[in-house]
């Protein structure tokens, strides 16, 4: 798979997919559905996965986090790409892929920017690549780490919360510099 | 932003855990006192005594401080720990040898870097240098790294079996300064007990009486006398009749006439200590050479301008790593100094070393003029750095790096310290964007006079 194939693939998500919805009402996306769908395709398991696939009220309480919920809608149609079937993908790699990492991603991210900035599209399909062991067309494994890592929504939160806390503690010191208690020092014993 | 000190605090923020004051009192009312015009405490709490306490056993202790081609056993956690918690070292190699050389320019610029991410901001202290070396800068630190300096001085003393006394009502130690204007207080030392400690100028000007700077140095007879060689040739002058216990010269090197003369008069040992603001002490003259006296700052011998390393016995830039102030770790740091280096019994041994020569001026009258002075009347113009020569018929040649300094202020500046008698020769040179840092030089067609 290229991933320049995939980010095609997921820019053509349909809107319906980026509907808030719950349950399998007329007009309204069956997200249900839609992941039992999924983890059966790709697994390839049409029979016993009954246990796996997340019953209503786990639907329901997952609608109260709307940009994952969200995600997850977007997640299940870029998988639904045919490159992903026959892969050996896991249903703990999918669960994990689902319920973890796109949890995380969207505390920062709102689903609509999934579809519509250049790096967040690029972002989400390497993620489902990552979080499904799957090595891009025509890159190295530390290739397709160093791209990820490049874009990675997670990463540079993590940045900026780093030369957040470095620049808070900057203005910290400066302003105790300025302080007349730290000017007048404390006694010196000798000219240096 | 005024960076000059200023007077912020009560008595019992200066001395946290002391409850006697009474002598402080006494030093400050004495009827020969001079007009104290600052306040200063060492500001030391249980906690932080208890640091000074524990660096004292240290360095008093430690006989070997590494051998010849080995690091010290502290420099590898040190380094560790300068990388993780240090933001100017953050990006640095593990490896002491990959270690690039920082200066001066590097601290000015960004002080606020170097405190460690474990420094607490409530202990910081800032001292603004004089600039008597180049332009001012702020140096961080905290009480402990302050109070520090007393161990690192009875390291030295320990060897002349000479001791403090630690007394309530004797002054331990006494700052002479001889210079135009200078802050002066009365203080005490927590951890030396309580004894007194005094910081007095003896320009004429900060007494009632000239004959006071006698009475009142007699009258306390300070058991340690510290200053720069034109502050102890003016002491010298006035023959006062003091005892102390040692005479402690610093900030310029000390020449072996003045050194001799001293020593005769006081009837008592003058060390010549080579020091510097951003580590304190380093090392003490003995015959042809200074020893150094820091266990805990790793010297090293760079080439001047390439980041070389040079080879034990090699004339070059001192460098220096380690120190205890978290507010200032340094890694590599330039002193701008230079000398050989050989290592003698697991002891540092500075050879040849070309410090601060101590550079006499004068008014026309003749007046003396101490160059911390000079610095002092330049340090807030916006100069990168200045050269001053004083010939023999007392002209003045400045030349000053600079893009805003007038020639009209700079010249103004001086004649506040020599009079408007004096002929001043400017030379403005541009700053180009790539210097943001010129060293200060001072020179003279005049020899200091014993």
């Amino acid at each position: 798979m290229k991933v320049y194939d995939l980010i095609d693939h997921l820019k053509k998500c349909p809107p319906d997919f980026l509907q808030n919805s719950v349950g399998q009402g007329r007009g309204k996306l069956a997200t249900q559905a839609l992941i039992a769908d999924i983890f059966r395709k790709v697994t390839g398991n049409y029979t016993t996965l009954a246990g796996e696939i997340p019953s209503t009220q786990d639907i329901t309480k997952l609608s109260k986090k709307k940009e994952h919920l969200l995600a997850i809608h977007l997640a299940c149609w870029l998988i639904s790409y045919k490159g992903f079937e026959g892969r050996n993908i896991s249903i703990r790699q999918l669960k994990h892929y689902f319920y973890k990492e796109l949890a995380t991603v969207s505390e920062y991210v709102r689903a609509n920017k999934w579809l519509e900035e250049e790096d967040r599209v690029e972002e989400f399909v390497r993620l489902a690549l990552q979080s499904t062991s799957i090595i891009p067309d025509g890159e190295t494994a530390a290739e397709a780490a160093d791209r990820f890592a490049a874009l990675s929504t997670i990463k540079r939160h993590g940045v900026l919360v780093k030369s957040k806390s470095a620049y808070d503690r900057m203005m910290k010191i400066r302003k105790q510099m300025a302080e007349k208690k730290a000017r007048e020092a404390a006694n010196p014993y000798s000219r240096e | 932003m005024n960076k000059k000190p200023q007077i912020a605090l009560s008595d019992e923020e200066r001395f946290p855990t002391l409850s006697n004051l009474a002598f402080l009192n006494e030093l400050k009312q004495a009827s020969t006192a001079p007009n104290f015009n600052f306040e200063s405490g060492d500001r030391l709490t249980a906690q932080h005594l208890l640091q000074v306490q524990d660096y004292a056993k240290r360095i008093r202790t430690q006989a070997v401080f590494w051998e010849e081609n080995t690091y010290p056993t502290w420099l590898e956690n040190y380094l560790n720990w300068c990388i993780q918690e240090v933001p100017f070292y953050q990006d640095r190699s593990p490896q002491f040898e990959e270690q690039a050389t920082i200066a001066r320019k590097d601290i000015c610029q960004y002080p606020w870097q170097f405190v460690a991410n474990t420094a607490l901001i409530k202990d910081l202290l800032v001292y603004q240098t004089s600039g008597t070396t180049g332009p001012a800068m702020d140096v961080l630190f905290n009480p402990i790294a302050q109070a520090c300096w007393i161990p690192q001085l009875e390291s030295i003393l320990d060897r002349l079996d000479i001791h403090l006394s630690n007394e309530l009502d004797k002054v331990a130690i006494a700052m002479i300064c001889a210079q135009d204007a200078t802050l002066t207080y009365a203080s005490l030392s927590t951890y030396l007990q309580g004894s007194g400690v005094l910081k007095i100028n003896l320009n004429e000007k900060d007494w009632n009486l000239a004959n006071d700077r006698i009475a009142y140095l007699e009258h306390y007879n300070p058991e340690i006398l510290t200053g720069d060689p034109f502050a102890f040739l003016a002491l010298y002058k006035l023959q006062p009749r003091l005892r102390p216990k040692a005479l402690v010269s610093s900030a310029m090197q000390l020449s072996d006439g003045l050194r001799h003369t001293l020593e005769a008069y006081f009837k008592c040992p003058v060390l010549d200590i080579y020091s510097m603001t951003e580590c304190r002490m380093i090392a003490v003259a003995e015959v042809g050479k200074y020893k150094a006296i820091r266990p805990d700052l790793y010297l090293e011998i760079f080439d001047p301008v390439r980041d070389k390393l040079l080879p034990l016995g090699e004339k070059g830039e001192l460098v220096v790593t380690g120190g205890n102030n978290p507010f200032l770790p340094l890694l590599r740091y330039r002193t701008g100094d230079f000398c050989r280096l050989q290592i003698e019994h697991g002891i540092p041994y500075l050879y040849d070393l070309q410090a601060r020569k101590p550079v006499p001026f004068y008014t026309k009258q003749g007046r003396f003029i101490n160059n911390i002075d000079i610095s002092r009347a330049l340090m807030n113009l916006p100069l990168v750095g200045f050269e001053l020569h004083q010939k023999k018929n007392h002209e003045l040649h400045l030349k000053a790096w600079t893009n805003e300094a007038t020639e009209i202020t700079l010249v103004k500046q001086l004649q506040l310290v020599f009079g408007t008698e004096i002929v001043i020769h400017c030379t403005l040179i541009p700053v180009d964007k790539e210097i943001s840092y010129k060293p200060v030089q001072y020179s003279s067609s005049f020899e200091m006079r014993v």
